[in-house]
């Protein structure tokens, strides 16, 4: 199911919340939130549900397994299992995602033909994958303590708001609140502000710029300024797209009682690639520096460690991304800018003055959009030469463009930046929200539900994680 | 008031739910000249997504207001000056015109091995009238530099496919805003009659002739009458504001005793019933047959095949006055090998004549 649909907003989820509100405990909630999160997963994905079923019980049953091995000192045991479980869950992600680009590149370079597969990717598994993992890991390293109740696990592991598209939460971060939150409404009515931003993000901006790259990139010999509305366009799109998903899951799960971690930060305001990254889907970046850079030494281990350790990131950052080599360069061009940041050029952007990272950050970032999104390598290739004058620099279609895509552009460029929260939290004071809150969260609502009974299916770019 | 606020958000969506399930489903939106998907038409089966997307369409489709919304959407977007709305570009005066940023190179191919094929074994002279979308020859009326398909590229490429048929071209021709109407996908009457021209010109040999002698660009556009001022077809649809100025359709005379027959039964030229509802253009020949045929005791010798979507309905009328029978076969509906009905029909022309973008 997807946030952004009539089923959703008028059926699934206050009933859902309703349900949960009823339940007297911790315990009847976990379940009840449980099993209808498996009925959220399964009416889109009625058949990969068993592989996530899967993955939850299997590392329920690691969990356990590592916590009687911790008991009994049998460290060796201990080690098999983290091993086991790591194995397992990435080999199925690894499996269910890469196996086509594996053959097709072997292929290609060794003429060997071998068939694709022809997978689906099960939706949702780059995201449950790490959830689990971040449990083993955790609880091998004694950080959390096992979870006893199935239940709670399944709860956590298949939990409706952030299944799908995250953001992506660790286990120690919901530890507690697993068996220990309060749902009433009052925490009902706090997630409602930011759930509607979250849906109005999506409804009301992501959804009608998303139109404007798919046309631009369709043409062909576009001009400079055609390509950069396009490319613009897309930012903008899957900032709020995406930034806009957070939100609800994050709105969504302070109505059941859980505080998820944030995960966008007014990301184009970064001054830097690697502050982007601090304040770009903050939960996949943390997870790789969590588990897999600090375990390779992060950057303690000398400068030539350093730039090992943040190639194996940037490499598995991309790839996560998509099975792709335009993802793998992708992964490959924060990785060039990020060392070269961290080598001389951070220190050198924070001596300039601000304009000057602006620029740097949104512009090395817009670039790496065009890899990013665009069908293959050649085509990328061909977006870049209309960017860089190619094929000259204005043309009547970027009058069109610039009519047709402008206002709503410099509107979503206005909110993407911290200005409109900025200014929100000095002109109405805490104690006098609330009006406002309302006010603003119904109307976001209305509107958003219009929006998505007026318009086709459009459905969230993430989803092929 | 928090928590009359959290029940409020809790509630409200259930009480729309339930009036949407509570009231009784609407079959037809005649604002967006479609039908409603009802709960009878929801598919049970859990396998696959179908009833997954049949609830998503039938909570939409059912959802109160929607058409008004829609409507107001649209006016909205139109007086704001727009050029663009639901995959159309809005033009001067809040012209509709649909968006074609490519060609389908496997329709014309495909199309073209067909006639082809036609004119090098059926005997029979072979003419193509691809027609063009309105955004190529009144390109002047869209939005300024609004990207279209490259329309030189399609007719090569439809000709080198058509091989031994004859093709002709038709955005020279059709440069009048009158040539199309503002609200629906079709040419008028007026489009139509300049097409069969061009066509008259390009044929050999005598034809029939209505009135006087001479040459086919002197005949004169017979006095069409007028029988709506209020048509909103196809494209409005999609963008149903109040805003948008509605069309005009004309119906030209048709010779007497000129009968239609569609798949075995008879059928009235001009469907007037049609005028009453939303889908206006049906008042030519009942809208879409896959068999037509159509006879004309005071037509001349000649039995005309024509292969056609929608838009030969309003070019029949000026068909029909040269041959004594048109047979009329709309592949999507109709499943006959046009060789075939060249010999059945003792056929002595054919004519192809579909949008070039389908």
């Amino acid at each position: 199911m997807v946030f952004s649909s009539v089923t959703f907003l008028l059926a699934f989820l206050p009933v859902t919340l309703l349900v949960c509100l009823l339940m007297p405990g911790a315990r009847s909630r976990n379940a009840v939130l449980f099993l209808l999160s498996l009925v959220f997963y399964a009416w889109g994905e009625p058949v990969y549900i068993l592989i996530m079923l899967f993955s939850t019980f299997f590392d329920y049953g690691n969990g356990r397994l590592l916590e009687r091995f911790e008991k009994q000192g049998k460290r060796r045991a201990k080690n098999a299992v983290l091993i086991l479980s790591v194995t397992v869950n990435l080999g199925l992600l690894a499996f269910f995602k890469y196996t086509d680009f594996l053959t097709g590149s072997l292929n290609g370079v060794f003429s060997l033909g071998i068939p694709s597969l022809g997978l689906r990717l099960p939706v949702g598994i780059s995201f449950y994958t790490f959830q689990t993992l971040s449990y083993t890991v955790d609880v091998w390293r004694g950080r959390v303590k096992a979870q006893q109740d199935p239940v709670a696990f399944g709860a956590y592991v298949a939990m409706f708001p952030q299944l799908i598209a995250g953001p992506i939460v660790r286990y120690a971060d919901v530890e507690k609140e697993l068996s220990e939150r309060r749902m009433s409404l009052e925490t009902v009515w706090e997630g409602v502000p930011r759930f509607a931003l979250g849906l109005s993000k999506k409804a009301l901006i992501a959804n009608p710029l998303s139109r404007y790259w798919e046309e631009i990139s369709a043409l062909s010999g576009e001009s400079t300024v055609t390509a950069l509305l396009g490319v613009l366009a897309f930012a903008l799109q899957l900032y709020f797209d995406f930034s806009g998903y957070s939100d609800m899951a994050i709105g969504i799960g302070r109505m059941l009682g859980f505080h998820f971690p944030e995960n966008f930060d007014h990301p184009y305001e970064a001054k830097s690639v690697s502050e982007f990254w601090r304040r770009w889907h903050i939960t996949l970046g943390s997870w790789f520096r969590e588990y897999l850079y600090f375990p390779l030494g992060g950057s303690r281990k000398g400068r030539a460690r350093t730039v090992r350790n943040l190639l194996f990131v940037w490499l598995l950052t991309g790839l996560w991304h998509g099975a792709g080599w335009n993802f793998v360069l992708w992964g490959l061009w924060f990785f060039c800018l990020i060392a070269l940041e961290k080598l001389f050029l951070g220190k050198l952007l924070e001596r300039l003055p601000g304009i000057f990272g602006h620029l740097w950050t949104v512009g090395t970032v817009l670039l790496s959009w065009v890899l990013f999104q665009s069908e293959d390598l050649p085509a990328a290739g061909r977006y870049l030469l209309s960017l860089f004058g190619a094929h000259g620099f204005m043309s009547g279609v970027s009058l069109f463009y610039l009519r047709c895509a402008g206002p709503m552009l410099l509107l979503a460029a206005f909110f993407a930046t911290g200005i409109p929260s900025r200014l929100w939290k000095k002109l109405v004071r805490e104690g006098a929200r609330l009006p406002f809150e309302a006010a603003g969260a119904f109307l976001g609502l209305e509107l958003s539900l219009i929006e998505v009974v007026n318009s086709a299916y459009n459905p969230f770019l993430y989803f092929r994680f | 008031m928090k928590k009359l606020l959290a029940l409020a958000f809790l509630l409200l969506p259930l009480l729309l739910l339930a009036g949407i399930l509570l009231k009784p489903d609407g079959e037809v939106s005649t604002l967006e000249n479609r039908t409603l998907l009802t709960r009878k038409d929801l598919r049970l089966s859990l396998r696959g997504n179908a009833f997954q997307e049949d609830a998503e369409t039938y909570l939409s489709d059912q959802f109160p207001l929607r058409a008004f919304f829609k409507a107001r959407e649209a006016e909205l977007f139109l007086a704001l000056g727009a050029g663009e709305f639901d995959d159309l570009y809005v033009g001067k005066d809040k012209r509709l015109f649909e968006r074609y940023p490519a060609f389908d190179e496997g329709f014309l191919r495909k199309e073209g091995a067909k006639i082809n094929r036609l004119a090098s074994e059926g005997g029979v002279p072979v003419t193509a009238l691809p027609v063009p979308p309105a955004e190529i020859p009144l390109r002047k009326l869209l939005p300024e530099g609004a990207p279209v398909y490259d329309h030189a590229a399609l007719m090569k490429l439809f000709r080198e496919a058509a091989g031994e048929a004859k093709v002709l071209d038709l955005a020279p021709v059709l440069t009048d805003p009158g040539d199309y109407y503002r609200t629906d996908h079709h040419w008028t009457t007026g489009g139509a009659y300049k097409a069969y021209l061009l066509w008259m010109a390009s044929r050999e040999g005598e034809f029939y002739k209505l009135s006087g002698e001479g040459k086919a660009d002197a005949l004169p556009e017979p006095e069409a009458e007028t029988v709506s001022r209020d048509f909103r077809g196809t494209l409005f649809s999609r963008a149903p504001g109040r805003n948008v100025p509605p069309d005009e359709i004309r119906l030209p005379p048709i010779p007497e005793g000129v009968r239609a027959e569609a798949d075995g039964k008879e059928i009235p030229f001009y469907d007037l019933s049609a005028l009453e509802g939303s889908d206006k253009y049906a008042v030519f020949q009942g809208g879409n047959h896959g068999f037509l045929r159509v006879d004309n005791p005071e037509g001349g010798e000649g039995v005309l095949l024509v292969l056609r979507d929608s838009f030969a309905n309003s070019l029949l009328p000026f068909l029909i006055r040269e041959y004594r029978t048109v047979i009329l076969i709309d592949e999507r509906y109709a499943l006959l090998d046009p060789l075939e009905a060249v010999r059945t029909y003792g056929v002595t022309e054919v004519l192809w004549v579909k949008k070039c973008v389908p």
